[in-house]
Protein backbone atom coordinates (compact mmCIF):
# COMPACT_ATOMS: atom_id res chain seq x y z
CA UNK A 1 0.00 0.00 0.00
CA UNK A 2 1.41 3.32 -1.14
CA UNK A 3 -0.80 5.35 0.95
CA UNK A 4 0.25 4.63 4.68
CA UNK A 5 -2.15 7.45 6.01
CA UNK A 6 -5.07 5.26 5.45
CA UNK A 7 -4.00 2.53 7.61
CA UNK A 8 -2.78 5.08 10.17
CA UNK A 9 -6.18 5.73 11.40
CA UNK A 10 -6.52 2.18 12.33
CA UNK A 11 -2.88 1.15 13.07
CA UNK A 12 -4.02 0.71 17.08
CA UNK A 13 -6.75 -2.15 16.27
CA UNK A 14 -4.67 -3.71 14.11
CA UNK A 15 -1.99 -4.14 16.50
CA UNK A 16 -5.07 -5.17 19.41
CA UNK A 17 -6.18 -7.50 17.15
CA UNK A 18 -2.89 -9.37 16.30
CA UNK A 19 -2.59 -9.50 20.26
CA UNK A 20 -6.03 -10.79 20.91
CA UNK A 21 -4.96 -13.66 18.18
CA UNK A 22 -1.48 -14.64 19.19
CA UNK A 23 -1.01 -13.65 22.84
CA UNK A 24 1.87 -11.81 23.03
CA UNK A 25 3.91 -10.26 20.21
CA UNK A 26 7.20 -8.47 19.83
CA UNK A 27 7.57 -5.04 17.76
CA UNK A 28 9.38 -7.21 14.67
CA UNK A 29 7.50 -9.94 15.14
CA UNK A 30 3.70 -7.27 14.41
CA UNK A 31 5.53 -5.76 11.23
CA UNK A 32 6.42 -9.41 9.69
CA UNK A 33 2.72 -10.42 10.89
CA UNK A 34 1.57 -7.56 9.32
CA UNK A 35 3.29 -8.39 5.99
CA UNK A 36 2.43 -11.33 6.06
CA UNK A 37 -1.11 -10.91 5.82
CA UNK A 38 -1.19 -8.74 3.41
CA UNK A 39 1.32 -10.46 1.62
CA UNK A 40 3.61 -7.64 1.30
CA UNK A 41 0.71 -4.43 0.70
CA UNK A 42 0.70 -3.39 4.24
CA UNK A 43 3.83 -1.93 5.79
CA UNK A 44 3.99 -0.38 9.31
CA UNK A 45 7.35 1.47 10.00
CA UNK A 46 8.80 1.30 12.98
CA UNK A 47 8.18 4.93 13.27
CA UNK A 48 4.65 4.59 13.83
CA UNK A 49 4.80 1.39 15.38
CA UNK A 50 6.84 1.70 18.60
CA UNK A 51 4.77 5.28 19.13
CA UNK A 52 1.10 3.12 19.09
CA UNK A 53 2.50 0.25 20.99
CA UNK A 54 3.72 3.16 23.68
CA UNK A 55 0.53 5.13 23.43
CA UNK A 56 -1.38 1.61 24.30
CA UNK A 57 0.66 0.39 26.90
CA UNK A 58 0.18 4.02 28.50
CA UNK A 59 -3.53 4.18 28.32
CA UNK A 60 -3.25 0.34 30.52
CA UNK A 61 -4.34 -1.21 27.33
CA UNK A 62 -1.38 -3.24 26.83
CA UNK A 63 1.22 -5.31 29.47
CA UNK A 64 4.74 -5.69 29.33
CA UNK A 65 7.12 -8.92 29.63
CA UNK A 66 10.56 -8.27 28.86
CA UNK A 67 12.78 -11.85 28.65
CA UNK A 68 15.97 -12.26 27.68
CA UNK A 69 16.04 -14.23 24.03
CA UNK A 70 18.94 -14.71 22.00
CA UNK A 71 21.68 -12.90 24.06
CA UNK A 72 19.40 -9.83 24.09
CA UNK A 73 15.92 -8.72 25.70
CA UNK A 74 13.13 -8.90 24.12
CA UNK A 75 9.89 -7.00 24.96
CA UNK A 76 6.75 -8.59 24.78
CA UNK A 77 3.25 -6.88 23.92
CA UNK A 78 0.41 -8.24 25.39
CA UNK A 79 -3.49 -7.15 25.96
CA UNK A 80 -4.50 -6.68 29.22
CA UNK A 81 -8.16 -7.23 30.67
CA UNK A 82 -9.31 -3.80 29.90
CA UNK A 83 -7.24 -4.37 26.54
CA UNK A 84 -9.15 -7.52 25.50
CA UNK A 85 -12.88 -5.24 26.29
CA UNK A 86 -11.43 -2.17 24.25
CA UNK A 87 -10.79 -4.51 20.73
CA UNK A 88 -13.95 -5.40 21.16
CA UNK A 89 -15.39 -2.20 20.48
CA UNK A 90 -12.15 -0.91 18.48
CA UNK A 91 -13.02 -3.72 16.12
CA UNK A 92 -16.24 -3.07 15.84
CA UNK A 93 -16.18 0.32 15.12
CA UNK A 94 -13.53 -0.32 12.11
CA UNK A 95 -16.18 -2.81 10.65
CA UNK A 96 -18.84 -0.24 10.96
CA UNK A 97 -16.10 2.40 9.19
CA UNK A 98 -14.99 -0.53 6.58
CA UNK A 99 -18.67 -0.53 5.82
CA UNK A 100 -19.41 2.68 5.21
CA UNK A 101 -16.49 3.65 3.18
CA UNK A 102 -17.83 0.45 0.67
CA UNK A 103 -20.61 2.75 0.94
CA UNK A 104 -19.02 5.42 -0.42
CA UNK A 105 -17.03 4.02 -2.59
CA UNK A 106 -19.11 1.22 -4.43
CA UNK A 107 -22.41 2.34 -3.59
CA UNK A 108 -24.32 -0.67 -5.85
CA UNK A 109 -22.30 -3.31 -3.41
CA UNK A 110 -24.50 -1.78 -0.29
CA UNK A 111 -27.80 -2.64 -2.07
CA UNK B 1 21.92 -17.10 11.99
CA UNK B 2 21.74 -15.42 15.63
CA UNK B 3 24.00 -12.38 16.46
CA UNK B 4 27.29 -13.04 18.58
CA UNK B 5 27.52 -10.74 21.74
CA UNK B 6 29.89 -8.77 20.06
CA UNK B 7 27.79 -7.78 17.02
CA UNK B 8 25.40 -6.97 19.41
CA UNK B 9 27.56 -4.68 21.73
CA UNK B 10 28.10 -3.05 18.12
CA UNK B 11 24.42 -2.20 17.88
CA UNK B 12 24.50 -1.04 21.51
CA UNK B 13 27.11 1.34 21.08
CA UNK B 14 25.46 2.77 17.36
CA UNK B 15 22.14 3.32 19.41
CA UNK B 16 24.20 5.16 22.81
CA UNK B 17 26.24 7.47 19.98
CA UNK B 18 23.00 8.11 18.54
CA UNK B 19 21.81 9.07 22.30
CA UNK B 20 19.19 6.02 22.11
CA UNK B 21 19.14 6.08 26.48
CA UNK B 22 15.79 5.80 27.01
CA UNK B 23 15.23 2.29 28.47
CA UNK B 24 12.10 1.48 26.52
CA UNK B 25 13.00 2.62 22.85
CA UNK B 26 16.52 0.80 22.93
CA UNK B 27 15.15 -2.50 24.33
CA UNK B 28 13.00 -3.22 21.19
CA UNK B 29 15.07 -1.21 18.94
CA UNK B 30 18.26 -3.08 19.45
CA UNK B 31 16.15 -6.14 18.91
CA UNK B 32 14.42 -5.33 15.99
CA UNK B 33 17.45 -4.10 14.79
CA UNK B 34 19.57 -7.73 15.36
CA UNK B 35 16.41 -9.40 14.03
CA UNK B 36 16.56 -7.03 10.54
CA UNK B 37 20.07 -7.84 10.01
CA UNK B 38 19.73 -12.01 11.04
CA UNK B 39 17.16 -12.02 8.15
CA UNK B 40 19.48 -10.29 5.87
CA UNK B 41 22.37 -12.16 6.97
CA UNK B 42 20.27 -15.53 6.04
CA UNK B 43 18.77 -14.12 2.40
CA UNK B 44 21.94 -12.22 1.05
CA UNK B 45 24.64 -14.40 3.09
CA UNK B 46 26.60 -10.92 3.42
CA UNK B 47 28.85 -10.75 6.24
CA UNK B 48 27.49 -8.38 9.09
CA UNK B 49 28.77 -5.48 7.96
CA UNK B 50 27.64 -4.99 5.34
CA UNK B 51 24.01 -6.22 6.38
CA UNK B 52 25.02 -3.91 9.54
CA UNK B 53 24.75 -0.94 7.45
CA UNK B 54 22.32 -1.24 4.84
CA UNK B 55 20.14 -1.84 8.24
CA UNK B 56 21.29 1.14 9.93
CA UNK B 57 20.33 3.46 6.85
CA UNK B 58 16.81 2.59 7.13
CA UNK B 59 16.70 3.99 10.41
CA UNK B 60 18.61 7.25 9.66
CA UNK B 61 15.00 9.09 9.32
CA UNK B 62 14.11 7.41 12.87
CA UNK B 63 17.43 7.46 14.65
CA UNK B 64 18.50 11.02 13.19
CA UNK B 65 19.37 13.17 16.45
CA UNK B 66 16.60 15.97 16.94
CA UNK B 67 16.56 18.85 19.82
CA UNK B 68 13.46 19.17 22.36
CA UNK B 69 12.74 22.12 23.20
CA UNK B 70 13.41 22.66 26.51
CA UNK B 71 16.78 20.31 26.21
CA UNK B 72 18.66 22.55 23.96
CA UNK B 73 21.84 21.40 24.65
CA UNK B 74 20.86 17.44 24.10
CA UNK B 75 20.08 16.11 21.31
CA UNK B 76 17.44 12.78 20.88
CA UNK B 77 16.59 10.43 18.24
CA UNK B 78 13.56 11.69 15.94
CA UNK B 79 11.55 9.04 16.87
CA UNK B 80 11.82 9.19 20.90
CA UNK B 81 11.73 13.40 20.27
CA UNK B 82 8.60 13.04 18.16
CA UNK B 83 6.71 10.94 20.97
CA UNK B 84 7.83 13.44 23.65
CA UNK B 85 6.09 16.53 21.53
CA UNK B 86 3.09 15.00 20.98
CA UNK B 87 2.84 13.97 24.43
CA UNK B 88 4.01 17.61 25.91
CA UNK B 89 1.57 19.35 23.25
CA UNK B 90 -1.35 17.12 24.91
CA UNK B 91 -0.56 18.19 28.61
CA UNK B 92 0.52 21.83 27.45
CA UNK B 93 -2.89 22.13 26.40
CA UNK B 94 -4.47 20.68 29.28
CA UNK B 95 -2.72 22.89 31.56
CA UNK B 96 -2.78 26.28 29.66
CA UNK B 97 -6.91 25.21 29.93
CA UNK B 98 -6.72 24.14 33.66
CA UNK B 99 -4.90 27.65 34.33
CA UNK B 100 -7.53 29.58 32.32
CA UNK B 101 -10.84 27.85 34.21
CA UNK B 102 -8.88 28.45 37.51
CA UNK B 103 -7.81 32.23 36.51
CA UNK B 104 -11.07 33.32 35.37
CA UNK B 105 -12.90 31.63 38.50
CA UNK B 106 -10.57 33.13 41.21
CA UNK B 107 -11.03 36.52 39.10
CA UNK B 108 -14.83 36.44 39.39
CA UNK B 109 -15.77 34.76 42.58
CA UNK B 110 -11.93 34.42 44.98
CA UNK B 111 -10.32 37.46 44.49
CA UNK B 112 -11.54 39.68 47.58
CA UNK B 113 -11.35 36.60 49.57
CA UNK B 114 -8.18 35.73 48.19
CA UNK B 115 -6.51 39.06 48.79
CA UNK B 116 -7.69 39.21 52.16
CA UNK B 117 -6.84 35.52 53.63
CA UNK B 118 -4.20 34.07 51.34
CA UNK B 119 -0.93 35.93 49.65
CA UNK B 120 -0.84 35.20 46.15
CA UNK B 121 2.09 32.82 45.91
CA UNK B 122 0.87 30.32 48.64
CA UNK B 123 -2.36 30.16 45.96
CA UNK B 124 0.24 29.73 43.16
CA UNK B 125 2.54 27.10 45.03
CA UNK B 126 -1.03 24.77 45.99
CA UNK B 127 -1.67 24.60 42.71
CA UNK B 128 1.58 23.47 41.29
CA UNK B 129 1.66 20.85 43.41
CA UNK B 130 -1.59 20.08 42.45
CA UNK B 131 -0.57 19.85 38.95
CA UNK B 132 2.41 17.65 39.55
CA UNK B 133 0.99 15.29 42.17
CA UNK B 134 -1.73 14.27 39.08
CA UNK B 135 0.58 14.24 36.39
CA UNK B 136 2.99 12.07 38.20
CA UNK B 137 0.02 9.97 39.18
CA UNK B 138 -1.36 10.00 35.73
CA UNK B 139 1.99 9.05 33.17
CA UNK B 140 4.79 9.04 36.06
CA UNK B 141 4.43 5.68 37.33
CA UNK B 142 4.34 3.13 35.37
CA UNK B 143 6.42 -0.38 34.93
CA UNK B 144 8.97 0.46 32.97
CA UNK B 145 11.05 3.82 33.16
CA UNK B 146 9.54 5.66 29.68
CA UNK B 147 11.30 8.16 28.11
CA UNK B 148 8.03 10.33 28.88
CA UNK B 149 8.05 9.88 32.68
CA UNK B 150 12.17 9.95 32.77
CA UNK B 151 12.03 13.28 30.83
CA UNK B 152 9.21 14.67 33.04
CA UNK B 153 11.23 13.55 36.38
CA UNK B 154 14.37 15.22 34.87
CA UNK B 155 12.90 18.70 33.72
CA UNK B 156 10.11 19.09 35.95
CA UNK B 157 8.13 20.20 33.04
CA UNK B 158 4.90 20.66 34.20
CA UNK B 159 5.84 23.04 36.98
CA UNK B 160 7.60 24.74 34.22
CA UNK B 161 4.60 24.80 32.15
CA UNK B 162 2.18 25.88 34.76
CA UNK B 163 4.16 28.76 35.41
CA UNK B 164 4.68 30.04 32.10
CA UNK B 165 0.96 30.22 31.50
CA UNK B 166 -0.10 31.57 34.75
CA UNK B 167 2.28 34.40 34.81
CA UNK B 168 1.68 34.69 31.25
CA UNK B 169 -2.50 35.07 31.78
CA UNK B 170 -1.67 37.13 34.83
CA UNK B 171 0.22 39.57 33.02
CA UNK B 172 -2.03 39.73 29.92
CA UNK B 173 -4.87 40.82 32.59
CA UNK B 174 -2.74 43.20 33.86
CA UNK B 175 -2.38 44.59 30.85
CA UNK B 176 -5.72 44.31 30.11
CA UNK B 177 -6.74 46.00 33.41
CA UNK B 178 -4.43 48.75 32.41
CA UNK B 179 -5.52 49.79 29.30
CA UNK B 180 -9.23 49.72 30.07
CA UNK B 181 -8.47 52.63 32.81
CA UNK B 182 -6.32 54.56 30.39
CA UNK B 183 -9.54 54.17 28.06
CA UNK B 184 -11.90 54.99 30.86
CA UNK B 185 -9.52 57.71 32.24
CA UNK B 186 -8.79 59.23 28.35
CA UNK B 187 -12.78 59.00 27.90
CA UNK B 188 -13.35 61.14 31.40
CA UNK B 189 -11.23 64.06 30.37
CA UNK B 190 -12.74 64.35 26.95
Amino acid sequence: MKNSQLYKGSLNTIIMKLLEENGRMYGYEITQRVKEITKGELNITEGALYPALHKLEAEDLLDVEVEKVDNRLRKYYKLTEKGTTETVNRLAELEEFIKNMQTIVNPKLSY
Amino acid sequence: MNLTTEQLDLIDRYLEQRNLIFLDFKIEVKDHIAFQIEKKMEENENDFEVNFNEVIRSWEHNLSPKYLLHTKDVKFPNLVVQQLKKKATAYSVLTLLTTIVLTIFAKIYFIQYLDKNFKYLQCLVVFICFSYLFFRRNIGLQKLPTSFSYKIDCFFMPVLVTLFYYFLIKTVLKLLEFFLDLQFSLNFLS
